[in-house]
């Protein structure tokens, strides 16, 4: 796969009188076609400041980022927005444009003075708005949009760039799962189909795992961890970056839990979807799920539908709702 | 240059003698006037305007030269180069000051009067001529700028502007860029009513009416004359002062050396807001008029009634007002055309008002006048 | 080098261009320049004829001289003014709301006028003390050096409201404006108060905003400026529009932030000092020409919305001028009077839909 972005020796941060203030250093790395690359990170990490290091709006410390060869820094403003375009957190509000007019200004590097429009520069647009599958919202004005279709739009917009490589920061912050889970899906589909190189910084760690190619960690101590998530997974690396904030990193769920110590333990009995949410509930409750117990819980489904049944040291409770079985077993306490 | 001027002086001489005796036949002369001055030579009427007022910044130094009808431009000195040259005598006239349209007509130039400040006038047989569109207006009301496009459609041969303040000067600066002959007016700013009356004179130059303003003006320094010396017999002098109150709460206007505050000293009366400022009314808060006017024996004003006045504890302090002899001036004012004869006739005529103080400071010297303009301001506050 | 032209199916070949409908609205506000020009000339104290019009304009043989010097020497210059001043404002109103990215941004608003004005009383005042030829001279001499005073006051103002502009809300910003007028209100009283009267010729009259002081004098200094700001004014639409977006994504789309910046808000001053130094403080029109422009037009792309607000501009400040120069009896109805009168409701529309639809910004 062909390499878009180097970063060589890159030591990011802020020039204080001080002495500079040093976020993350010695980063050594290339972006590809084709892959989607999420960086995570807690808060406070840096995230901002490598985005935007690498995207050339802040000059780094040490190193290069090279794009496509090429210093970045050395690159015209319209000649970068013509290889690299951005995506941000920040709420667009775009007066009285419409969608088709804003995925328009992705054009910018491309049109003349005047910004006037050629058949080709339209060409672009319908097509970067039928890949993000804006169709619907094209005539309608970008202040009228959700959030999530305002994203969507700048996506757009940032593919009407043509670029080699997208980099998108915490676009999602905004919304809900399902549209986030749409813009992870559009990202990973943009990056295979079209073949493009797309870093996106986000929070969502679990649809980060899920859809990445690759994931960049940057923990508090600056030390940036690259590798397939898995990769990350399995030699430890994304559980000692989050460990500082209080929740662990449960290796066979692949999920986040709570520190939060189990209040009881009980034996559960049964089978199919009803024993897997009753896990779910009980695991939230921090009540221990193991093999011998005072309490047993039994998961019954049968003709008459789904029901629980309580033993506690053999006096057998009859109950129809996981949420009453929660309770039962609190007052039992 | 040299040459040119001995030539034109050897050519002219001989025509000189002629021309005198025919179109500058009567003279005046400038006694009391202050602000313009008039002069003779072989072929025309020099007229000299100027007014200075550190103040307000005014300065307006101009000098006229009126030339017979029909007799060509006279060839000028070099220091005349500048002068505004203007043909007599002259036929229609405009002006927005209600004492301008006065003294028009008291030369019997009542015909000439092609438009005016408005209808705001007195005088019943200009505001008949007004409503009858015989006489235009020439702008939203007396003492206003005029309208441009007003005066040029009316296209005056004299336009006589009241040039009170800097937008009145601008305004004739606009005027005289359009092509009308706007000729500024000083009157009122002459220190005293004598002077101003005599500006009678000035408007004369422009219409050869020489002869009746001496006759109007001579009248009327020997009328005034003989009310002088009758207060001049009286050994003890009132005290009395004359300020106008502004409907909006300002400050007052004091008449303190112009020639309102002149008319105070001739009828035999002490100004005790007498000072060496400037020569038109100023501006006085109530603070430094009670310092200056308590003991006063006489106020004068412009209000008909004290309504408006400050409280009654503040101007029971003033002598005049405990003693009831305070005096308005609006006796002759048609309210519905909101029109102040006060404005008008004692521009030609000042003895009337001069008759009227006499009177009103000492009864005994003419027990059977009757005054034109003053009459007692109703004092609500004191009941 | 790559496009992605040849990707899109044959088919859809031929691409739909948004539409623009409302493009066709500016043959009829041009018209509509073109009526109130000639009712500009026309109608006043003295009425005039179309007939006469023309024939004064083209300087025919049976021209009345009267009523050609009324329209040449009074309306003409009158009207002209009315219509740069017009496109001037509107057009710096719509700068300054987009970069300042406040929808109630404009000359006044911003204390841009007042900046001016003191510009001007400084001047002034400086001329008379180093000597007092300088008043008989004003209308040679002052020409010139007034302007400059204006556009540097109203530079400054411009520049500390730009510094400001990063730290505080946009309401903030507003009021910052408006006691900056104050403060320049104040000042000038003070010049005057300290020095002498002399300079209240000048002043005379200055509160009120007019567009019947501006005479051919002024010409030759007014238009290059009014041209130069609205040409540069108009070449930055496509800028304008990225910004739009904002700070950020107008930076990543390869615009330059300092470039438009300075041609722009440079542009601003150009088009809004001549117009203060000459006509005095002009109030609401260059805040509600852009709201008018957008509200017609239906979008804020500025490469539709600058043309648009120097027609509409022109046409409204036309209006106002005109309804001040009815023949009416009584002279109380004053331009800036007028321009309250529409203004102060487009106003208050913005800010109640702005509350209510915080997207709405511009």
């Amino acid at each position: 796969m062909e390499d878009v972005l180097k970063l060589e020796q890159l030591s990011i941060g802020y020039p204080l009188k001080s002495g500079n203030k040093v976020v993350a250093k010695n980063i050594s790395e290339t972006l590809k076609k084709g892959e989607l690359v999420c960086l995570l990170g807690p808060n406070g990490a840096g995230k901002s400041t490598l985005i935007r290091s690498i995207s050339g709006s802040q000059k780094p410390l040490k190193g290069k980022v090279l794009l496509e060869g090429k210093d970045i820094f050395q690159i015209s403003a319209r000649k970068l927005a013509q290889k690299l375009s951005l995506v941000l957190t920040e709420r667009v509000h775009g007066g009285m444009l419409s969608s088709y007019e804003v995925v328009g200004l992705g054009r910018y590097p491309y049109t003349r003075w005047s910004g006037k429009l050629q058949a080709t520069d339209h060409h672009v647009i319908q097509w970067a708005i039928s890949k993000v599958g804006a169709e619907e919202l094209s005539e309608r004005m970008l202040s009228e949009l959700s959030d999530g279709e305002r994203q969507k739009v700048m996506v757009a917009k940032a593919l009407a760039q043509e670029p080699e490589i997208m980099i998108l920061d915490e676009i999602t912050a905004f919304l809900d799962l399902p549209r986030r889970i749409e813009i992870m899906q559009l990202m990973r589909q943009l990056a295979k189909k079209e073949n493009k190189c797309i870093l996106m910084s986000t929070h969502d760690m679990e649809l980060a795992l899920k859809y990445s190619d690759k994931l960049w960690l940057l923990p508090k101590n600056g030390q940036l961890s690259i590798g397939a998530p898995e990769d990350l997974v399995l030699n430890g690396t994304f559980a000692q970056a989050f460990e500082s904030e209080g929740i662990h990193f449960d290796l066979q769920k692949g999920a986040f839990e709570s520190h939060e110590p189990y209040q009881q333990q009980v034996q559960l009995n049964g089978s199919g979807n009803e024993l897997l949410w009753t896990k779910k509930a009980l695991e939230r409750a921090r009540i221990q799920i193991v093999q011998n117990a005072e309490i047993t819980v039994s998961v019954y489904n049968n003709d008459q539908g789904m029901s629980w049944e309580l033993d506690s040291k053999g006096l057998k409770k009859e109950i129809a709702s996981i949420y009453e079985l929660l309770q039962t077993i609190n007052e039992d306490d | 240059m040299a040459s040119c001027q001995s030539h034109t002086k050897k050519n002219k001489a001989p025509i000189e003698s002629n021309e005198s005796a025919t179109s500058l036949s009567d003279t005046v002369r400038i006694v009391h006037a202050n602000n313009f001055s008039v002069s003779y030579s072989e072929s025309y009427k020099l007229v000299h305007i100027h007014y200075s007022s550190p103040d307000r910044g005014m300065v307006f130094d101009k000098k006229l030269v009126l030339v017979p009808q029909g007799k060509g431009k006279p060839e000028l000195k070099s220091e005349l180069k500048d002068a505004w040259v203007i043909e007599v005598p002259l036929k229609t006239a405009a002006a927005n000051d209600d004492g301008e349209v006065t003294r028009l007509k008291a030369l019997g130039l009542m015909d000439n009067i092609v438009a005016m400040g408005g209808g705001a006038i007195y005088d019943a047989e200009l505001r008949k001529r007004w409503e009858a569109k015989e006489i235009a207006s020439i702008g939203y009301s007396f003492h206003r700028p005029p309208l441009p496009e007003l005066v040029l459609s009316i296209d005056p041969d004299i336009l006589i502007q009241y040039t009170y303040n800097h937008d009145g000067l601008s305004s004739l600066e606009k005027m005289r860029a359009l092509g009308i002959n706007a000729i500024p007016q000083f009157a009122w700013a002459e220190p005293s009513f004598l002077g101003k009356a005599e500006w009678i004179k000035f408007t004369s130059l422009f219409f050869n009416k020489e002869k009746e303003a001496n006759q109007l003006f001579e009248e009327i320094v020997e009328r005034c004359k003989v009310l002088m010396e009758k207060v001049n017999q009286k050994e003890e002098k009132v005290t009395a002062f004359l300020v106008y109150h502004p409907s909006d709460n300002s400050d007052w206007s004091a008449h303190r050396n112009d020639f309102y505050a002149s008319f105070l000293e001739a009828a035999g009366a002490t100004n005790v807001l007498a000072d060496d400022g400037p020569t038109h009314a100023v501006g006085i808060n109530n603070e430094k008029i009670l310092d200056l006017a308590k003991n006063a024996d006489f106020w004068l004003v412009n209000s008909t009634s004290d309504e408006t006045w400050p409280t009654v504890e503040y101007l029971n302090t003033f002598k005049a007002y405990r003693e009831g002899q305070v005096y308005h001036y609006q006796k002759r004012t048609r309210h519905e055309h909101n029109a102040y004869d006060w404005y008008e006739t004692p521009e030609v005529r000042p003895d009337l008002v001069l008759e009227d103080l006499v009177s009103v400071f000492y009864p005994e010297l003419l027990p059977n006048h009757i005054p034109l303009y003053f009459e007692k301001v109703k004092l609500i506050k004191t009941k | 080098m790559e496009t992605y032209s040849d990707k899109i199916e044959t088919t859809r070949s031929s691409p739909k261009l948004p539409s623009r409908k409302r493009v066709f609205l500016f043959p009829f506000l041009i018209i509509g320049v073109f009526v109130f020009i000639l009712l500009e000339l026309g109608v006043g104290t003295v009425s005039i004829s179309i007939e006469e019009i023309l024939a004064a304009i083209f300087k025919l043989d049976n021209a009345d001289p009267t009523h050609s010097t009324i329209i040449k020497e009074l309306r003409l210059p009158r009207t002209i003014a009315a219509g740069i001043g017009g496109a001037a404002l509107g057009t710096a109103g719509l700068q300054l709301q987009t970069m300042f990215r406040n929808p109630l941004a404009g000359p006044w608003a911003l204390g841009l006028t007042a900046g001016a004005q003191l510009g001007v009383a400084t001047v002034v005042t400086a001329a008379a003390v180093v000597g007092s030829s300088f008043l008989e001279n004003f209308e040679v001499l002052g020409n010139l050096s007034i302007v400059a005073g204006a556009m540097l006051g109203c530079l400054m103002v411009l520049l500390l409201m730009a510094s400001i502009a990063r730290y505080v809300s946009t309401i903030t910003l507003l009021i910052f404006g408006l006691m900056l007028g104050y403060l320049a209100q104040g000042l000038i009283s003070a010049i005057l108060h300290f020095t002498n009267e002399s300079q209240g010729k000048i002043f005379s009259g200055w509160n009120d905003g007019s567009f019947a002081g501006v005479y051919w004098e002024h010409f030759p200094i007014l238009i290059p400026m009014a041209i130069i700001g609205l040409v540069s004014g108009w070449l930055m639409a496509k800028p304008l529009n990225a910004f739009l977006l904002g700070e950020n994504y107008a930076r990543a789309l390869g615009m330059s932030i300092k470039r438009t910046r300075i041609i722009t808000l440079g542009s601003a001053v150009l088009l809004a000092a001549p117009v203060t130094a000459y006509c005095g403080p002009v109030l609401f029109l260059g805040l509600i020409v852009p709201h008018l422009a957008r509200g017609i037009f239906g979008t804020s792309d500025h490469r539709i919305l600058i043309p648009a607000v120097m027609v509409l501009g022109c046409l409204i400040a036309m209006a106002a001028d005109l309804f001040v120069h009815l023949p009416w009896e009584r002279h109380f109805l004053h331009l800036n009077a007028v321009n309250a009168l529409i203004g102060a409701p487009v106003v208050m529309w913005v800010l109640l839909r702005n509350r209510k639809m915080r997207t709405f910004e511009f």
